[in-house]
């Protein structure tokens, strides 16, 4: 009996085991944290392991991962226990289901129309580039909001290749006000080049308790600019946008000033521990003394514990979880399509050196209607900074 | 006394309130459920295009090109081609469009009951291998007739998806204003015959958290 259990369960968990078999370690474990990991990590999760799988080539499985990720961004988060749960005193800002800030948003929508760009869908990369930049219109300060340049251009490359002049020009004039001397495409560019370099910001926690989110860029990257060479010439890619500087750019957040009455609740409380604590302390050595009277001061004993109790439990930190996978800048270059199918891409320092370790060639992938995509990383997705 | 002593059994009845949810999920899992297509689920909502939207712009369409005289009161029946190929996604909705078409084209013609024929010309590469088999012997000729050409079309759909998007910023009160349109052209003449025309909006604000 106890051999046929046995062999039953080998079955059963037979299929899962070559699955996970048939993918590269570091992908597998990726995999298998978005389950194991806190259910509320589970959106950050699946973005990290979807830039993974993207990095190693497995575009199916990045495709299947950003979408449940994205439908994890997208759902509306009303009268829900968790969002409820995590405006209160008593949890972190770090118990809420993690959808990401609106850079790391907006940059699981670019990643989801990348795919498509590779699969020949133009339209609905051009609707997740518009996605994206939707997410960006949260910004405290105005003049931040909806200034994602990167996914600007990539609309209108979209709809470039697309045919759609009309809505291609307007979205170009709309990034010369942000990019004011970006090299538009020619009619007869086909082939996209994007590249990204450096290493993810980082947030960290600051502030009395940890109640502010302050960001840092990624650490040990020196590479700054990009070259490509292909059909004997050289070209420089055009660093169109600053993942860290739009973390960085975007101001408060309204959950900032949750956190902020959190932390005056526990400055208040401590206060007032501080306060009664030194005549509790003076109550209980007098106590003896005074009799039943001493029962007094025996209750503002109980407060002073009580008040220094409620101090330790509040808990006002900011939610300092960040994609740790995402790139420093994105650099583009439009081209006419070139004869060569492979280019090589280099990687110099803020010196215009060459940082020969990084340069590597690449394929140039083109569709079925003659449209070609190259992207290419500095860094492997694995290469992460831990917060 | 009383005031000092009220302060007490309120505090520590918060803390107990606070004690008693530990902050793990222990949240048990729901099995698979079938849920109605033209409702909108009450699990995850956006304000992008969902089942019941497809659902609903495909029937009113239907019954709008059946009532249509050009298209579903001529003799002989006319043949029309409803697919994706012309229909483009202009909008900031990730959808596979053939979901629309091929909802609007199944239903169409199950409604229609032969006065529209209704040509696959996305599998018209299918049809040329099997006609090439045939004439050149490969195959025998089947057992319906065999024709010269294949069904030229009368009529095509065309149309489009579009939105517009309202964020306002202070309140993160998010709108989306979707508009669906189609048209069947005259692959003759060139004309309109026929156009619908489908629109909503979603409103949605999400929690404070993560505005």
């Amino acid at each position: 009996m106890r051999h046929y259990l046995m062999t039953a369960l080998l079955w059963a968990t037979l299929p899962a085991a070559v699955s996970a078999t048939a993918l590269p370690p570091p992908l597998t474990q990726a995999v298998q944290r978005i389950s194991s990991d806190e259910p509320n990590n589970r959106v950050l999760n699946q973005l990290q392991a979807a830039t993974l799988a993207l990095d190693l080539g497995y575009r199916e499985e990045s495709g299947e991962l950003f979408d449940a990720a994205l439908n994890g961004i997208t759902t509306v988060y009303a009268n829900s226990e968790q969002a409820a749960r995590a405006r209160s005193l008593w949890y972190d800002e770090g118990a809420k289901d993690f959808k990401g800030e609106p850079y790391e948003r907006a940059m699981a929508f670019y990643y989801r129309g990348l795919l498509d760009m590779y699969a020949g869908d133009y339209e609905n990369a051009r609707a997740s580039f518009k996605s994206g930049l939707l997410q960006d219109a949260f910004a405290e300060e105005e003049q931040h909001r909806a200034d994602f340049a990167l996914l600007m251009f990539l609309e209108a490359w979209s709809s470039h290749v697309l045919g759609a002049r009309g809505l291609a020009s307007e979205r170009f004039e709309e990034l010369l006000t942000f990019r004011p001397g970006f090299g538009l495409p020619d009619d007869s560019h086909r082939l996209l080049v994007m590249v990204e370099t450096g290493k993810a910001p980082r947030k960290l926690q600051d502030g009395i308790g940890g109640n502010i989110l302050v960001y840092r860029p990624g650490k040990r990257f020196r590479e700054e600019a990009v070259r490509l060479r292909v059909d004997g010439r050289t070209l420089d890619l055009n660093p169109i946008e600053s993942i860290f500087w739009q973390a960085s750019s975007r101001g408060g957040r309204p959950i900032d000033s949750i956190l902020e009455g959190q932390v005056q609740f526990k400055q208040t409380t401590q206060n007032v521990s501080a306060d009664v604590s030194g005549v509790a302390a003076h109550a209980t050595m007098l106590a003896p003394a005074f009799g039943a009277a001493g029962g007094v001061f025996a209750g503002v004993a109980a407060v002073a514990g009580v008040a220094t109790l409620a101090t330790s439990q509040v808990k006002a930190r900011a939610d300092h979880r960040f994609w740790n996978n995402l790139p420093d800048k994105v650099h583009v270059l439009t081209l006419p399509m070139p004869a060569a199918r492979q280019v090589q891409i280099e990687f110099l320092d803020a010196n215009g050196t060459v940082i020969p370790e990084l340069t590597q060639a690449v394929s140039v992938e083109v569709d079925n209607a003659g449209r070609g995509v190259v992207w290419a990383r500095a860094r492997r997705a694995t290469d992460v900074d831990r917060p | 006394m009383t005031g000092i002593r009220g302060l007490a059994i309120c505090s520590t009845m918060a803390l107990l309130s606070a004690c008693a949810t530990t902050g793990v999920n222990n949240s048990a899992g729901r099995a698979t459920v079938y849920e109605d297509v033209r409702t909108s689920s009450s699990i995850v909502q956006g304000i992008g295009i969902e089942s019941q939207d497809i659902v609903a712009v495909t029937d009113r369409m239907m019954r709008d090109m059946l009532a249509n005289q050009l298209l579903a009161g001529r003799s002989p029946a006319p043949r029309v081609i409803i697919d994706s190929q012309y229909f483009t996604n202009e909008s900031s909705s990730r959808i596979n469009k053939n979901m629309i078409t091929d909802r609007l084209r199944i239903e169409l013609q199950r409604a229609a009951q032969g006065r529209m024929v209704f040509i696959g010309r996305e599998y018209s590469g299918m049809v040329e291998a099997e006609r090439e088999l045939k004439r050149s012997g490969v195959t025998d000729a089947g057992t319906i007739r065999s024709t010269r050409g294949t069904a030229g079309a009368d009529f095509r759909l065309v149309g489009r998806i579009t939105s517009a998007d309202a964020v306002d910023s202070s309140s993160a009160l998010t709108s989306r204003y979707q508009q669906i349109s189609f048209e069947m052209i005259d692959l003759e003449y060139g004309t309109v015959v026929w156009g619908g025309l489908y629109e909503f909006k979603k409103t949605a604000q999400d929690d404070i958290i993560y505005r």
